[in-house]
């Protein structure tokens, strides 16, 4: 956990900024006080007739009118709150008692104790609520305080699984880091570990059982159940009022007006609450077809562009020929946060050759896959993208409508990611996604597709491809799910393809296998690959050029050769340093402490200016342009010719 | 997948077991005299005595249990206290009416919060929100109060439906709609907010999951990304919400069927509790128990072939 605030603390604080969960909490909180307080609110005695009186409308004596005996509406309401919301609030506490006791012992024991509370879990939910709740009505002799408490019994059933799933994440979490070992008592365990993780789901769950059992009990009470047929209570109120609906219905409004009002605001509560907590809070990955036009980023360099669009630390123009593959200029990444536009990549140049393989290197967080998506025109909502232009294998998409880039995508430009089993669609087998993709993207009869799909197949190295054909992704390894990402990568012979940590999720073994069949793709197909990786060491073997990221910038560029002799930046000095060498594994060097300022953080001048060895004075003050350390070879470093000039970072480099 | 039906069945027995048994001690656990309960406080010595023999009061619990359970499990739950007709035969007749309110309140629900929940989380923005709000009200509205109003504005201003009583079906197919248009209706309003909230949270759940960026970076179009692969994957979430909206309608017809007098399971359970006919009561709840288990199964089946992983496991 970062910060100073719990997640549950910032969850409350974005909850509480939205104005339905305001209104709300108002109403809540006056619920509350006319229920205690009722004889000071209310302008009569509820049960006081005036038969001289009765039907009366809205008035200024009777706000809200009179009913049958004349009565006033209001002071009714305001009487009969509170034995609902005695009973709503004796429900919910019933019920979460009771979860959250059952769950912890379920999720912390395990075996039979799980079994027994999953089967009472399984019983309870067997009989509709209602129907239990009636019959304890009857059994129980119409008391409410054992009806709400048996319908508490019915609601803890969902928090005890609730709390029974958190606790024995808990609990496996517990044997890694083995917090019982360091001597920590099981309450501690079990408050330091699975409160934090329920509390806000559990106060979800609470507000959503007001909301229910203030359904429930006005129900009972509309049939004559649970509460003394004498009290104003809620359902009652609705009952007396059809009694009269033809000739009165006004009756039935403000009743109903205080059921659903109240029935909402508990319901809102729980649902605000929800969508601010922050496992709830995850983008689309579906681009929009209408893309947001953002501001200036707040937190852009302040650095001179060059109308030719290679400020972004591109190599220089005179490398730049025809057959570029790849050719973005001054690309910007932006996304719209509490304190303004910020940008997460600023203004980055790249390009690649055809048949080229561009290494795009940095720690998480850096902007690199950023920087991919926003080639490919998949940058999830809200972010925004904004290029002098950006040009794929000619065509310059950074001017075309969204729907003439979708066309570009799958045929001239392809991806594959860095969870091979998360990339396929669960529902569909291998074979289905790959014809699905080759009748898209080549317009290929069924027959033909699948025939097509098998080739694939066996040229992304798959041996029994009819088996891997038929197979759904849950069925597939990490490096299996990664081929069949690669084969449909390429059913539409795209120029370009972009891997994004293509080997991070994969074993050691397999990691290498995959690199290699990219590089006898780019052999075969002539396809340009851009790999994106945190791990320079992948590209001292495969990469041809290499382009450093650090905080949204390239802040190092040049052909692989040249930055991993003579690497020109402090940082890609130490991600070399960082490259475990296989004589010498887990004897890794901690060369890079700290980590990649946020990018509402980047400073003024530098940016790695803060974890730097080489810093002087100079390094802080104003963005830092290029240096050129040999030709093609640029940093973004005051004391770029400096570096460059130390022995190599990597001893394995020497031998090079 | 076999296997997970076999597991659910076998759980099933135990558990109709347990809710059997309770709903046997249902007479145990009445604080006083369950005879003088049904009979009221005047009854006479002798008409005391009779209900016992009749209720099988007079033997010891146990004997009494196993009697009632051989029964049961025979499909003999005894005869009704007061209108002195096999339970068996009240519940047969009152089970078509509950279960045509629950399909056509299902159908109605799974139609229309699929479609809207769909078109919220696709478009976003201001469609996204207006539906949500609009949602939230129509889950907070009681289906008791809103039955009456339906009736007053459909059944008694403009007279398009009746406002009480059941046709059956083989009697008069339109009858039979025309009167379960508003006790439906009822049902339907939050059972149809509450599958369009589940499905517009799934869509966006299954939105934001990574293989619909390969998807789109395949070059499969976005109709085709919404239609087939969005809408496949949020099926399975909302197959369980569909399920449990559908077992929410037991709990609903027992108002409902009141405020209609609809001649169902709800009714009759609550005529049983008001007349303290304790086998009708018991009777009811087990057939209660019974369809929650086979909606599960349906919806254990209905997830299983949506999912693979669950199919196939
Ligand atoms: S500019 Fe200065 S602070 Fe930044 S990397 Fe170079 S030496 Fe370090």
């Amino acid at each position: 956990m970062t910060g100073t605030r719990s997640p549950f603390r910032a969850a409350l604080g974005a909850m509480v900024r939205r104005p339905a969960v305001v209104v709300a909490l108002v109403w809540v909180g006056l619920l509350v006080l006319i229920s205690v307080f009722p004889d000071f609110f209310a302008p009569y005695d509820p049960l006081k007739q005036d038969l001289s009186a009765i039907f009366e409308p809205p008035s200024a004596t009777h706000w809200l009118g009179t009913d049958n005996l004349g009565r006033d509406i209001l002071s009714r309401l305001i009487f009969g709150s509170t034995g609902m919301l005695q009973g709503a609030v004796l429900t919910a506490v019933v019920a979460v008692v009771i979860g959250v006791v059952l769950g912890l012992v379920a999720g912390y024991f395990g075996g039979w104790a799980d079994s027994a509370v999953s089967f009472y879990v399984n019983v309870l939910l067997s009989v509709p609520g209602f129907v239990i709740i009636v019959t304890v009505a009857f059994i129980s002799g119409n008391n409410v305080v054992v009806i709400m408490a048996s319908l508490g019994v019915v609601f803890s059933s969902a928090i005890a699984r609730l709390v029974r799933g958190s606790t024995q994440a808990a609990r496996n979490l517990l044997y890694v880091d083995s917090a019982r070992v360091s001597g920590l008592s099981t309450p501690r365990i079990i408050t330091r570990h699975v409160f934090p993780n329920v509390t806000g789901p559990l106060i979800v769950q609470t507000f959503l059982f007001l909301a229910q059992a203030f359904l429930i009990l006005a129900s009972l009470s509309f049939l004559g159940l649970g509460f003394d047929p004498q009290s104003p209570d809620w359902g009652q109120l609705v009952q007396q009022a059809t009694q009269e609906i033809n000739d009165h219905p006004w009756l039935m409004v403000p009743i109903g007006a205080a059921l659903i009002f109240t029935v909402l605001a508990f319901n809102q509560l729980g649902a605000g609450l929800r969508e601010s907590l922050p496992q709830n809070r995850r983008e689309s990955m579906l681009v929009s077809d209408r893309p947001r036009v953002a501001p200036k980023p707040a937190n852009l360099a302040d650095r001179a562009l060059t109308p030719d669009g290679t400020s972004g630390l591109a190599a220089p123009r005179e490398l730049v020929d025809e057959d570029l593959a790849l050719d973005v200029r001054d690309l910007t990444v932006s996304f719209p946060q509490d304190a303004g536009e910020i940008a997460v990549v600023d203004t980055v140049s790249l390009h690649a050759k055809r048949g080229e393989v561009l290494g795009l290197v940095g720690e998480s967080g850096c902007g690199k896959s950023m920087t991919a998506l926003a080639v490919l025109g998949l940058v999830p909502a809200p972010g925004a993208v904004q290029a002098a232009s950006v040009s794929i294998a000619g065509h310059v998409v950074s001017s075309m409508s969204e729907k003439d880039r979708a066309r570009l995508r799958g045929r001239t430009i392809a991806m594959i990611g860095q969870e091979p089993m998360v990339a396929l669609d669960p529902c569909f087998t291998a074979g289905s996604a790959l014809v699905e993709a080759l009748r898209a993207n080549r317009g290929m009869s069924r027959s033909e597709a699948k025939a097509t799909a098998l080739e694939l197949l066996t040229k992304v190295g798959i041996a029994r491809p009819m088996a891997v054909f038929q197979s759904y992704p849950h069925q597939l390894s990490g490096g299996m799910a990664q081929r069949v990402a690669i084969a449909l990568a390429l059913t539409g012979k795209p120029e370009i393809l972009i891997a994004d940590e293509p080997t991070t999720a994969l074993d050691v073994t397999i990691q290498a296998e995959i690199l290699d069949l990219l590089l006898d793709l780019r052999d075969s197909e002539g396809m340009t690959i851009v790999l994106v990786t945190h791990d320079l060491g992948v590209l001292a073997d495969v990469g041809d050029r290499v382009a450093v990221m650090y905080a949204g910038e390239i802040i190092e560029t040049g052909t692989t050769a040249d930055v991993f002799a003579r690497p020109g930046h402090p940082y890609t000095r130490g991600l070399l340093a960082a490259v475990p060498d296989a004589a010498a594994e887990g004897d890794r060097l901690a060369a890079l402490p700290g980590r990649v300022p946020l990018p509402r953080d980047w400073p003024t001048g530098c940016r790695f200016a803060e974890r730097c060895a080489f810093r002087m004075p100079a390094c802080t003050q104003a963005p830092v342009d290029a240096t050129i350390v040999d030709a093609g070879h640029l940093s973004r470093c005051l004391a770029a010719r400096e570096v460059a000039a130390i022995s190599p970072a990597h001893p394995s480099t020497e031998e090079r | 997948m076999a296997r997970l039906v076999v597991r659910r069945l076998l759980l099933a027995v135990p558990t109709l077991f347990v809710v059997a048994t309770f709903s046997f001690l249902l007479m145990q656990l009445v604080p006083g005299d369950p005879a003088l309960m049904i009979l009221g406080q005047n009854a006479t010595q002798s008409q005391i005595a009779d209900l016992h023999t009749q209720l099988g009061l007079d033997q010891p619990p146990m004997e009494q249990y196993v009697s009632w359970l051989g029964s049961a499990i025979t499909g003999d739950l005894g005869t009704s206290i007061i209108t002195g007709r096999s339970v068996v035969s009240s519940l047969s007749l009152a089970l078509p009416p509950t279960m045509s309110l629950a399909i056509l309140a299902t159908v109605v629900s799974l139609l229309l919060g699929v479609t809207f929940g769909m078109l919220g989380a696709v478009k976003g923005g201001w469609t996204d929100r207006a539906i949500q709000q609009v949602a939230g009200v129509g889950l907070a509205i009681p289906n008791f109060w809103v039955a009456y109003i339906l009736i007053l504005v459909f059944a008694l201003t403009f007279q398009l439906f009746p406002a009480t009583g059941y046709v059956p079906i083989n009697q008069d197919p339109v009858g039979w709609l025309k009167s379960l248009v508003l006790p439906v209706a009822s049902i339907a309003i939050a059972n149809t907010c509450q599958i369009l909230l589940q499905t517009r949270a799934s869509v966006l759940d299954v939105q934001s999951r990574d293989f619909i960026r390969t998807l789109q970076a395949t070059g499969i179009r976005r109709g085709a990304v919404l239609t087939k692969h969005v809408l496949r994957n949020a099926a399975i979430p909302v197959a369980v919400a569909t399920g449990i909206s559908f077992i929410g309608v037991f709990s609903g017809v027992v108002v409902i069927e009141a405020i209609f007098n609809t001649p169902g399971l709800g009714n009759l359970l609550l005529t049983g509790v008001q007349g303290a006919d304790f086998p009708v009561v018991q009777g009811t709840i087990v057939v209660f128990a019974i369809l929650v288990i086979l909606t599960n199964l349906a919806v254990d089946l209905a997830t299983g072939w949506l999912d693979p992983r669950v199919r196939l496991s």
